[in-house]
């Protein structure tokens, strides 16, 4: 083991890593630096010259990649776009001293939702599956309204919500003449849909693995998944007016079918997918009744300030939606592999 | 709760307007002879569709529901034409899904979507009627 490089080619490959190294390092280091010392006083500020930084070090490793894909040295240059997108990732995230969890939850959404988006269409091309299709639809639909909340004017400072953009008259400007509640209400319904085709593709899934050669796709299925949402969108309507909450009663009603569903899959086929599905279904239950009743209890009982112990409380909870997340991706994928070996 | 007054330039469509464009001719796609969806199961979401953009417009161009808990939504006199537009998008869209479901063979169906268009055209009418203006 020695740091100083010996060969020209490790020479070569300094400036990559010491850049690869930047952008994962950077970010973090940042964000802890600027919880203990207030922003001003941290040692990377002001945000822009860690945002500067990110922006370089995509330009330069996306120029290394090409130079590599140009070599034909493919895996080379897919390792080095693999740092670009966490760089593009972490540059699209805000810079402002806010809950790191809360940051965390938005990239493995991104993440999770990009891999199992590319790994469902590339098993698509082999395998033209229903519920392929509609898990692609869906982790296609997360990921634009993931990003368009970043987009929409939402992107705080330095990379967002600039002052200039709202009154923009250009095309682009479109994307910024969201009225507050419109944008809202796209971001919402795409969540409905989401949901309504996750557990359409998981239902499918079960279904098609039960009956084996036997299955045949019902003319009704594309009919079910269109009232699902119909559903899901009533729901929301009552519980948005009566609980005030949007979310709490479609996604109490979405994971609800996943976890009936999946522990019927999983006494059917013992596929431990199956299990990590109903536990990432059991997390986002937990998270949605536990902030619908911190809220029910700052604003009705508390009526004050906000505790230490809520705050804990709030962190722990989207702990768990991040690791409902990661366990629903991974049923997904897990599925899939099930799916492509099978057929193979 | 905070009260949101749309007091913008007035102009043609906004964004929102495009997505529902873009989004409802997806829809129309799908339901289309190009789709690649088999005819009986075209037909079949055909169903569903008007009661979608029904429900849609009831909630968030009549009762101009904001789902942003701490915002009232208050249409403004420069947001009327915009909002207009929107409504008029769903209503021609569900006008168009409900003759869809009256040239289907089924009797029943056709009373539906007889009805359906029916509610489309009531909308459309009261489109020249925005729901709650600020003053």
């Amino acid at each position: 083991m020695y740091l100083i490089p010996k060969t020209k080619e490790e020479w070569q490959n300094l400036v990559p890593t010491l850049f690869k190294a930047y952008v994962v390092a950077a970010y973090i280091v940042w964000k802890l630096s600027s919880l203990y010392i207030s922003e001003e006083n941290s040692p990377f500020a002001p945000p822009v010259a860690v945002a500067a930084g990110y922006v370089l070090s995509i330009i330069v490793l996306s120029f290394v990649a090409g130079i590599r894909m140009g070599r034909k040295q493919n895996k080379a240059a897919v390792r080095t776009l693999v740092f670009v997108v966490i760089g593009v990732v972490f540059l699209s995230i805000s810079f402002q001293a806010v809950s790191i969890l809360r940051q965390i939850t938005f990239l493995a959404d991104v993440l999770i939702n990009g891999l199992v988006l590319c790994y469902a269409l590339s098993v698509r091309r082999s395998q033209k599956t229903r519920a392929l299709t509609y898990w692609i639809w869906g982790c296609l639909i997360n990921l634009i309204r993931e990003i368009g909340l970043g987009l929409c004017n939402y992107w705080t400072p330095p990379l967002g919500n600039v002052e200039n953009n709202l009154g923009r008259t250009d095309f682009w400007g479109l994307f910024y003449s969201f009225p507050s509640s419109s944008f809202m209400e796209i971001y919402w319904l795409g969540y409905l849909l989401t949901g309504v085709l996750y557990v359409a593709g998981v239902i499918l899934i079960i279904q098609e693995q039960r009956a084996k050669d036997q299955f045949s796709l019902s003319p009704n299925t594309a009919m079910f998944v269109a009232l699902g949402f119909l559903a899901s969108m009533i729901l929301m309507g009552i519980s948005f007016l009566r609980l005030e909450h949007a979310e709490l009663l479609p996604a109490l009603a979405i994971n609800g079918v996943v976890i009936y569903f999946c522990f019927g899959g999983f006494r059917h086929l013992k596929s431990k997918a199956f299990v990590l599905l109903a536990s990432a279904a059991i997390l986002a239950v937990a998270r949605i009744v536990g902030v619908y009743l911190l809220d029910w209890y700052h604003n009705r009982v508390h009526n004050g300030g906000i505790a230490t112990a809520e705050q804990w409380l709030l962190e722990l909870l989207l702990l768990g939606s991040i690791v409902a997340i990661v366990f629903w991706g991974a049923g997904i994928i897990f599925i899939i592999q099930r799916i492509r070996i099978q057929r193979t | 709760m905070l009260a949101w007054n749309d007091y913008s330039i007035p102009r043609l469509f906004n964004a929102k307007s495009v997505v529902l464009f873009l989004v409802l001719s997806f829809l129309a796609y799908l339901i289309s002879p190009r789709s690649p969806l088999e005819k009986k199961e075209q037909d079949r979401l055909a169903l569903v569709y008007p009661l979608l953009i029904f429900v849609y417009v009831l909630l968030f161009q009549v009762l101009l529901l904001s789902l942003n808990p701490t915002v009232r939504y208050y249409l403004g006199r420069s947001g009327v034409f915009t909002w207009r537009i929107n409504t008029g998008i769903c209503c021609a869209f569900g006008i168009a899904f409900s003759i869809r479901i009256i040239r289907t063979p089924e009797i029943g169906w056709r009373f539906y979507g007889v009805f359906l268009l029916l509610i489309f055209l009531l909308l459309l009418l009261g489109s020249t009627m925005p729901p709650v203006m600020s003053t």
